[in-house]
């Protein structure tokens, strides 16, 4: 199967949308297909796609998503790599020289020895591979060590947002105390029993304040003191020389420069400072309906396997098309050779059908559901865990679509089923030794898993030349299930499930 | 005692601005958005780029905010969606077919737990500490106009009109046509680059010579030779284009709904009372309103206006000086900011609408709707 | 063809044989140029010390319908610049201290000054003038200022001097500037 190109051969996920099976995953305790836009993708770890270092998620959010070694290029989103230089430094009692030292070469500090032997020092800059801008070009001094030292973009208006933060707070606190104490007033608490101050008409608080107690709940917080934004009547003008001096579109920046430095957004290149790079996940995907990991990676980030990883082509029979028997016409019939592989442990009987196969998997969902619950009881019965599991039940759900039916081309249907044999790394190797058996006559070839099929068909004769024809068919087989729904039976179950596909045979060439 | 810092401490809110042409994400209580993406959209079916807002029916809609959501939690903000709150800055007279696609996107398909929708015209006042101003936004697509009163948004003088940064585009664009450039060259993106780069807004005295054809003219500004590396080709554009593009805004016709004629008509449709006070206090937020000169042009055109116009000379009396208010971040994401301060504080657990509430009749509250306005809220 | 003698290689400098050399081409001293490297000179080309001409570089003076292809036509190649792999540079005029990167293609109608970077890929046709320190990059083919020259390649060029001796074999220099005087 070609990765990059797009496949001719299409499933329909049990949302309703259609998918080549590498796009798709199967849950194997629904069982059914799933894609990526019906099931619930998860974050599972962050780390930095440059230094490949797992960030652990409170440190992530602390850290602001942002990778605490390396930098982007604020100039063209580059990375940035840290370059060294050697400076000299003169080490001497008295006057630091700074003559010799080249450029940026900080006097070392006083409390050196007194030598006047040169020594030299590693000074470290960032620099950009791609468009070779430098923190020299912004005027940041050069760093003794490599990483850590780089200073940050300070929000110029922090203190003031901070401000303005703790004021509505405050002002926000205040309303809400304000309500609780007036919904308190108006609804007193019903009590089993009379008390004194129902009779009396006396309230807690007037008697404190009668003893001469002070109040007795918390003070009440007073919204602080903001003052507000000043408005302003002298405006800055435009530049004079704005109408005389050409301007040098190289020192103006970009808008995706300058939105990729939000807080400050400089239109000169000169303010454009180095920029931490931001992290990436690994995503773990869990199935909407029954809540089992999909895919789960594996945690360390320069590892590229999974711990769980449910995808569709480990467990439903792979359909390719290898090719027509002859040029599609409309209304002629003809035959595609389909080549289905079956990757499972187990063999499975296939039939292809027109419509959807009307005894339905024997599982029926709710059932399963329940069982599913029960199980997961057994496993947590922790009261916290039944909350979630109650809270799961009020989840809105994603609504499945009507598949879009666009098969445009009448299948002739295959007289009986077939098996398509059970996978076997070890035959791969095998010499052909398979007695030929009595196959049916639609089998054109079998070898191991893999079986080449001829399915007769003939497109709609109403099509033009260069309408694309499209077969729909069912495919129903059998799937063995190696996880067991129920706590109880412990070997494997078999389903017959069926997917819906639909396959791109081409376009129409000639006319009728 | 404080109730909110164990609430911001968990898990802070996302707040997000979905606008015409960017979109500014991030968290509550931060102080400026962690990105500022286009709204547009790669289709997970067919991966190709297309704007977001450009839909024919709700379901490409829903499907496209899907896409989209998604690569804002997954590749800007990294979080999962599920279980959070999130604000969201809205433009108080969007399309109801907005808000109630994106709150179907956001409880059904994210299982998000619950959303703030705040209007952005007074949201944007709060980056400011104040309860009264005349805010006008300049977006994409349109310049809107909205006075708010002791917090209070006056409705029914709101005004709106669709010179915003589209219509500069559309201005560069036939005007630079008009000089002899291929069309094909100038793509969204260069139009959009031009602007930003080599654009602004000409002082009062120079516009007016030109209006009226003084002589001598006022030389324009020196012309700018700006390659466009798609075609690899170079264009000049002159130096008038500079100039003028932005005059769009101001341009004086009988429909008198130039941008100074819409301030000052929000603000007359205001009661008398209140009118001095918004004279005296307008903001501009909007990515629109960072081009250069934009403020001091505003400024002397509507003091101008004042002076000579005998419409607004009976209504508005005594001496009048219009005065700004400058934002503390930058002026495009004023409104996002306004909705980080907002989801700092306990509103985001006493006004969001939750997802049990959103369950119950899968409605957004709208305050056109008149099902939500007949009970006194509370 | 024009005569191998048209080649006026300067001593120090490390030629490739398999290298495509046509025309009138003088290599001044300390320049390295790869096998299957390739210079095409129409016209008279003059590459300035110290430059590197790498694998499938090709360097190119075009002749311009009724230009001379004398000596009055010459292209100078200033010092210190690096072709790197695969680009082909058709520039009018280059000066000190460039780099070509990998892949990209400059026009005939450019005029490359001094510590210029035309970055990967990057494809330059317009006739237009590089000023001093200009790096082009990126998919748009941004360009910006840089303030400082790029450094020589002194340790590269001294690597390949050792190394591409070893494996490859080289055109002899034939030309001694210091002689050439003595003899004129």
């Amino acid at each position: 199967m070609s990765f990059m190109q797009p496949s001719p051969v299409k499933y329909a996920c049990s949302c309703g949308i259609v998918n080549p099976i590498n796009k798709l995953f199967f849950c194997r305790h629904c069982p059914k297909l799933r894609c990526g836009y019906c099931v619930s993708h998860e974050v599972e770890s962050h780390f930095c796609s440059n230094c490949l270092e797992n960030i652990p998620s409170s440190e992530a959010r602390h850290k602001k998503n942002c990778c605490a070694n390396c930098f982007d290029c604020p100039c063209c989103h580059h990375t940035l790599s840290a370059r060294a230089t050697t400076v000299p430094v003169v080490r001497k009692t008295e006057e630091p020289k700074d003559g010799e030292s080249a450029g940026a070469a900080t006097p070392p500090p006083a409390s050196s020895k007194p030598s006047a032997v040169p020594t030299t020092k590693k000074m470290y800059y960032l620099s950009c591979l791609s468009c070779r801008w430098t923190t020299r070009d912004v005027g940041i001094p050069d760093q003794g060590v490599a990483t850590g030292t780089w200073p940050d973009n300070e929000c110029l208006y922090q203190a003031r947002f901070n401000t303005l933060m703790e004021y509505y707070q405050s002002v926000v606190l205040q309303e809400k105390q304000e309500k609780q104490e007036f919904q308190r007033r108006k609804a007193p608490k019903a009590h089993k029993f009379p008390s004194l101050t129902d009779r009396t008409g006396l309230t807690v608080s007037l008697i404190r304040r009668q003893i001469g107690w002070s109040e007795k709940n918390v003070p009440k917080t007073k919204p602080l003191n903001i003052t507000p934004a000043e408005a302003i009547s002298e405006l800055e003008d435009l530049p004079q020389d704005i109408f005389t001096q050409p301007i040098n579109l190289r020192n103006i920046t970009t808008v995706a420069q300058r939105h990729s430095q939000p807080a400050d957004q400089p239109t000169a290149v000169g303010n454009l400072y180095p920029q931490r790079r931001s992290l990436w996940i690994k995503r773990s995907l869990r199935c909407r309906q029954c809540e089992h990991n999909l895919i789960k990676p594996e945690y360390h980030p320069t590892s590229i396997k999974y711990r769980i990883q449910l995808f569709a082509s480990y467990h439903v029979p792979e359909v390719v098309m290898v090719r027509l028997e002859h040029p599609l016409e409309a209304g002629q019939s003809n035959a595609i050779l389909l080549k289905l592989s079956n990757p499972t442990m187990y063999d499975m009987t296939i039939s292809i059908l027109d419509e959807k196969p009307t005894e339905e998997p024997q599982i029926n969902p709710d059932e399963f559901q329940a069982t599913c619950k029960i199980k997961e009881e057994a496993v947590t019965s922790s009261p916290l865990m039944k909350v979630a599991a109650l809270a799961r039940q009020t989840l809105t759900k994603e609504v499945t679509r009507e598949v879009r039916d666009v098969a445009n081309a009448k299948i002739k249907l295959l007289e009986s089923e077939f098996v398509l044999n059970q996978r076997d790394d070890s035959k791969e190797f095998d010499e052909e030794v398979q007695a030929q058996t009595e196959e049916p006559n639609f089998i054109v070839w079998r070898k191991g898993n893999k079986v080449l099929l001829r399915l007769q068909f003939t497109p709609a004769a109403e099509l033009e030349v260069n309408d694309v024809v499209t077969l729909g068919f069912f495919m129903q087989y059998t799937y063995v299930n190696t996880v067991s729904n129920t706590a109880e039976k412990k070997e494997p179950t078999t389903h017959t499930l069926s997917s819906r596909l639909f396959i791109d045979a081409g376009r129409i060439e000639k006319g009728n | 005692m404080p109730l909110y810092e164990s609430v911001i401490q968990e898990k802070p809110p996302i707040v997000l601005d979905i606008g015409n042409a960017y979109t500014k994400l991030g968290f509550a209580a931060e102080a400026h958005p962690r990105k500022i993406i286009p709204t547009t959209v790669v289709l997970s079916t067919t991966s190709e780029t297309k704007r977001l807002f450009d839909f024919a029916d709700t379901t490409e809609f829903y499907d496209q905010i899907v896409d989209f959501l998604q690569m804002i939690f997954f590749k800007h903000l990294l979080v999962s969606p599920k279980e959070r709150k999130i604000v969201v800055v809205e433009n108080i007279f969007g399309q109801t077919v907005t808000r109630e696609t994106l709150a179907r996107v956001l409880f059904k398909h994210f299982d998000m737990s619950s959303v703030l929708f705040v209007p952005a015209h007074l949201i944007s006042l709060s980056t400011l500490a104040l309860p009264t101003a005349v805010v006008v936004d300049i977006g994409y697509s349109e310049v809107t106009v909205m006075p708010v009163f002791s917090g209070v948004q006056i409705m029914p003088a709101f005004m709106d009109q669709s010179y915003g940064g589209s219509a500069v585009h559309n201005e560069i664009k036939r005007q630079l046509v008009a000089s002899g450039i291929k069309e094909s060259l100038l793509t969204e993106n260069v139009l959009e680059d031009i602007k930003v780069r080599v654009c602004f807004v000409t002082t009062f005295e120079r516009a007016q010579a030109r209006l009226k054809g003084n002589e001598p003219q006022p030389t324009p500004s020196p012309s700018v030779d700006y390659p466009i590396c798609d075609y690899d080709t170079i264009i000049e554009i002159p130096g008038i284009v500079r100039e003028t593009v932005y005059e769009i805004m101001f341009e004086q016709s009988n429909e008198r709904d130039s941008l100074p004629h819409l301030i000052l008509r929000a603000i007359l449709e205001c009661s008398v009372d209140v009118r001095r006070a918004l004279l005296e206090s307008i903001f501009l937020i909007g990515g629109g309103a960072m081009v250069m000169g934009l403020l001091p042009r505003l400024k002397q055109e509507l003091q101008h206006l004042l002076e000579t116009d005998a419409y607004y000379k009976d209504r508005f009396h005594g001496e009048v000086e219009f005065k700004f208010y400058k934002p503390i971040g930058k002026e495009n994401f004023t409104a996002w900011l306004g909705g980080a301060l907002c989801g700092a504080t306990d509103l985001i657990q006493t006004r969001s609408l939750t997802k049990d509430a959103y369950a119950r009749n899968e409605h957004v509250p709208d305050w056109t709707n008149l099902c939500d306005n007949r009970h006194a809220g509370s | 063809m024009p005569a191998e003698s048209d080649i006026k290689i300067m001593p120090k400098s490390v030629v490739c044989e398999e290298s495509t050399l046509n025309g009138d081409i003088t290599i001044s001293s300390g320049c390295v140029v790869h096998p299957s490297a390739t210079i095409i000179a129409e016209a008279p080309i003059v590459l300035g010390e110290n430059c590197i001409v790498e694998e499938y570089a090709t360097i190119a003076h075009r002749l311009k319908d009724g230009a001379a292809s004398d000596a009055s036509n010459t292209l100078h190649i200033g010092a210190n610049n690096v072709f790197e792999v695969g680009c082909t540079v058709e520039a009018a005029r280059i000066g000190d201290k460039n780099v070509f990167e990998s892949k990209c293609f400059v026009g005939s109608g450019v005029t490359v000054s001094s510590g210029c970077v035309v970055g990967a890929g990057i494809q330059l046709r317009t006739a237009q003038v590089l000023p001093e320190n200009t790096i082009v990059y990126g998919r748009q083919a941004l360009q910006r200022e840089a303030i400082e020259k790029q450094g020589s390649q002194t340790l590269q060029i001294d690597f390949l001097r050792k190394v591409l001796p070893n494996y490859h074999h080289l055109r002899k220099p034939n030309y001694d500037p210091k002689k050439a005087r003595s003899v004129v």
